[in-house]
């Protein structure tokens, strides 16, 4: 499941954009979407904010799991979390946990895996931000063969996709 | 060299590094600088104008070379 977070987290930036493009074009869907705005059940928060949640949890995992882990071992997680900071909010924390801990290895595993899903996203966010930064720059020059073509868009983006699917399954070869 | 009529920026191995004014053998040009490779071009007459590509220099065939001023 977590590796869909990669895919769906790097294109966040094209979220604001695509679904004015939908409402400009689909009144009853922006009518829909207003609606929804005002129901009770949505707090007053608009669509793109619902939109956005996976990705602000995403970002809560490993503070929520590194706060949990240091409530569970001062000694284990000192190696590991070496910052002053964390090692003070430790100490903090372990006044109300023990140290013995059924959870801890689960827990440990937990925040490792999230930490690299985390990484995943924020080296692919980077990369479709850094081909977007290529067509800005493109469309700069008149030169028809040095401006941006479609099937090079395609291909970048291409390989994002694949690139991202192989390091969900382990692979960490380059296409 | 000329840029070639197959190049093209767009590529997910490239990354933009930074674009500005430049001077090659004395005359006025704009450059922008990739990790693999610096696109010189002409610097437009009118704002808004696009620019027009004139040389493209692979990094990894270019060397840097210390000169006196003057030489």
């Amino acid at each position: 499941m977590l590796k869909f977070y990669a895919v769906y987290c790097s294109n966040q930036p094209n979220i604001r954009a695509r679904l004015q493009e939908y409402t400009a074009e689909n009144a009853p869907l922006e009518s829909f979407l207003k609606k929804c705005f005002w129901a009770p059940q949505c707090r007053k928060l608009d669509f793109e904010s619902f939109l956005i949640k996976p990705l602000q949890r995403l970002c809560k995992y490993p503070l929520l799991l590194r706060v949990r882990l240091c409530t569970l071992a001062t000694t284990a997680v000192a190696a590991v979390c070496s910052s002053t900071l964390l090692l003070l909010r430790m100490q903090e924390l372990m006044k109300y946990t023990g140290q013995e801990h059924g959870d801890f290895v689960d827990l440990t595993n937990a925040y490792q895996k999230i930490v690299t899903i985390v990484d995943q996203v924020n080296e692919r966010v980077r990369k479709v931000e850094n081909v977007a930064r290529l067509l800005e720059v493109s469309s700069k020059f008149e030169n028809t063969e040095v401006r941006w073509r479609r099937e090079s868009i395609y291909l970048a983006l291409t390989w994002l996709t694949l690139t991202c699917c192989c390091c969900s399954y382990g692979r960490t070869t380059e296409l | 060299m000329v840029v070639p009529q197959n190049f093209e920026i767009v590529d997910h191995t490239r990354q933009f590094i930074l674009e500005g004014p430049l001077r090659v053998l004395g005359v006025a040009r704009y450059g922008f600088l990739f990790n693999d490779c610096l696109l010189i071009c002409k610097i437009p007459q009118k704002q808004g104008q696009l620019y027009a590509t004139k040389q493209l220099l692979s990094l990894k065939e270019a060397f840097a070379v210390d000169e006196e001023p003057g030489t």
